[in-house]
């Protein structure tokens, strides 16, 4: 290997700056003793404090991932099925549709999604709150999980399921016991990636809830509103630090499956 | 008489596409049947109509006299071993073997005992504990044998089951086939494109052709009796002339083709039609060149040594060529490019073929 050049080395220093740096300021700004959100006063826990115990955050780091956990357990569900009947079933009426409906919410834009989701649940006289978020974020995060499973499903051999009928297992019991078991890295990467996305959710979150029902980033917005507080740092950095536990857990479980695949 | 398995009048269309065309076929107990062909000729749609993966259009398969074209393929007692081996990744050799007893709700004891069995007959007793990912092509191969011999089924069906393994693994792993068909007197249904496989393998051989079987026989009957061109020339090499039509000389018939430029000899049987033009086919391990004598004439375009044999292509004066072979004997050829030979062969090597 050769050794990399002044320039190589100046162009992924700059690449990580570029990526990491407004993190690492956030994060570092999060146990600023300050009050000033860009006057460094000495390190300090003190708005992680504050923070615990602001009944209204602790309130919305509740909904949020409340929602985020109901949300993302049925769109891994419903994404499964979807992603079977896509893959297994090759030809049947209303595939393209299906397809070009569970693609959609990836190209559509965001408001346009909140808009049409609201006049639905207003239309059908449903009560706004955290049930209409969990629904509307179900929806969105349905086409991720799907992707995802939609790729792993296309890469096993269909013949497996065909042996386990083969051997007297019948057709739904042969899905659930050799092609689940090998999905299980991909489910729990939807999954994962579905909660996040849940978690991280602004724009249709506000749209779809009601009285009462505030999710974390709704609150941290509204807070945003009167100034950026080392407060709204310490919570950012509480998330991140979910969200990077998150992302750890679902690449241990990818590559620990992959391990085990290709021991020789 | 009813065949063990009988298909009768099966057909598989997709949309317009006809996969399998209305064939019928009688397999008895304890062969080594081959479905051969050239890809896309419906062998495996056939097979897996066989074991339940397909649902014909039309027509029945019989097990035993009972239909089960209806069955599912979990309650059919055929197992398949599929051309990917389809092993379970996330269980372990003995999982893996383990499973269809399982869903037979054997005993624990007795899917032990029938496991170490197959395992000990299959040498796979040391790798019970492994991931499929751990073991070799040809060990992957024995598991999946193992985990469909396991159930003692009455049909074992065959998927290209040695498409993946190296040329001498497989010459070796046929021989290994056929000793343990024997040995379980189990029925054996092969699906292969392998000309050499099937012969090498099988009681008798279907050949098949886009969706029909065109022959069915054992591997001498196929190779030295085809019924059309196709086969002769699907099995091993052959040369073919366009003759007229056959003239009775005693025991023998004469047919005269002006693609090999001579009169060609055939012996008499009474299945020859004398009113119809024919192709004759002859073997080229059973044609004879001389320096001298009669026959076909013409010269030695090309010269193949490949060890066992030599194979000379010679230029018929008609324009036609024709292939012929002599064994490898430890001596030089006194032929060589270029030379002028005479070819012939005995009235009994030739084919006379209608279609």
């Amino acid at each position: 290997m050769t050794k990399p050049s002044w320039f190589n080395r100046l162009s992924i220093l700059f690449g990580f700056a570029f990526l990491y740096l407004p993190i690492v300021v956030l994060v570092i700004y999060s146990f600023n003793g300050s009050k000033l959100v860009t006057v460094w006063g000495g390190f300090s826990t003190q708005w992680y404090a504050t923070v615990l115990s602001n009944p209204s955050i602790i309130e919305g780091a509740k909904v949020s991932f409340l929602v985020a956990a109901v949300s993302a357990t049925a769109a891994t569900i419903l994404g499964t099925l979807a992603a079977v009947v896509m893959v297994r079933l090759r030809r049947f009426r209303g595939r393209a549709l299906l397809n070009g409906m569970l693609l959609a919410p990836m190209v559509m834009p965001e408001v346009v999604m909140a808009v049409s989701m609201l006049l639905m649940f207003v239309t059908l006289g449903i009560d706004r709150g955290p049930l209409t978020i969990t629904l509307a974020h179900t929806t969105f995060t349905l086409c991720f999980a799907t992707v995802v499973l939609q790729s792993r499903l296309v890469e096993l051999d269909p013949s497996l399921e065909e042996a386990a009928r083969d051997l007297g297992c019948p057709p739904p019991k042969a899905f659930v016991s050799v092609a689940l078991p090998n999905m299980v890295p991909a489910i729990v990467s939807a999954w994962l990636l579905s909660f996040t996305l849940s978690l991280d959710d602004l724009v249709i979150s506000s749209f779809t809830t009601g009285p009462g029902a505030s999710t974390l980033p709704m609150k941290i917005y509204s807070q945003i509103k009167f100034g950026v507080t080392p407060e709204i740092n310490a919570i950012s950095t509480i998330i991140l630090g979910i969200v990077v536990l998150g992302l750890v857990a679902a690449q241990l479980v990818s590559r620990r499956s992959e391990q085990k695949a290709s021991v020789a | 008489m009813q065949s063990y398995i009988s298909i009768e009048n099966l057909a598989k269309s997709y949309g317009v596409v006809s996969a399998v065309n209305n064939i019928s076929l009688g397999i008895e107990k304890g062969e080594f049947f081959s479905l051969l062909g050239p890809s896309g000729c419906g062998k495996s749609t056939l097979l897996r109509m066989i074991a339940g993966f397909e649902t014909p259009t039309s027509g029945a398969i019989k097990l035993e006299g009972a239909d089960v074209t209806d069955v599912p393929a979990h309650r059919r007692p055929t197992n398949m071993m599929f051309q990917s081996y389809a092993l379970f990744p996330h269980l372990t050799v003995g999982r893996n073997i383990a499973f269809g007893l399982q869903q037979d709700g054997l005993a624990k004891s007795e899917i032990k005992k029938r496991i170490d069995e197959v395992a000990e007959k299959l040498q796979l007793a040391a790798m019970l504990d492994r991931k499929p990912a751990q073991l070799s092509g040809g060990q992957r191969q024995r598991v999946a044998l193992a985990r469909a011999l396991v159930k003692r089924p009455k049909v074992l069906l065959l998927d290209e089951p040695l498409g993946a393994l190296d040329k001498n693994l497989r010459t070796e792993t046929q021989l290994e086939l056929v000793r343990l068909q024997r040995e379980l007197s189990l029925t054996f249904i092969i699906v292969t494109h392998d000309q050499h496989e099937a012969m090498t393998v099988s009681t008798r051989i279907a050949i098949m052709k886009q969706g029909q079987v065109l022959q069915v026989g054992t591997p001498s009957e196929v190779y030295e009796t085809p019924q059309s061109r196709y086969v002769a020339k699907f099995l091993g090499e052959t040369n073919v002339f366009a003759g007229g039509r056959a003239q009775r000389n005693g025991d023998e018939l004469q047919i005269e083709s002006d693609e090999a430029g001579g009169r060609l000899h055939a012996a008499f049987t009474d299945r020859v039609a004398l009113d119809a033009p024919y192709w004759v086919s002859v073997r080229p391990e059973r044609v004879e060149l001389a320096t001298s004598g009669s026959g076909l004439e013409g010269t030695v375009e090309q010269l193949t040594y490949t060890g066992v044999e030599r194979h000379y292509r010679v230029r018929l004066k008609s324009g036609a060529t024709l292939d012929a072979r002599r064994v490898n004997h430890g001596t030089e050829s006194d032929l060589g490019v270029g030379d002028r030979v005479f070819a012939s062969w005995s009235p009994q090597a030739s084919r006379l073929l209608a279609e």
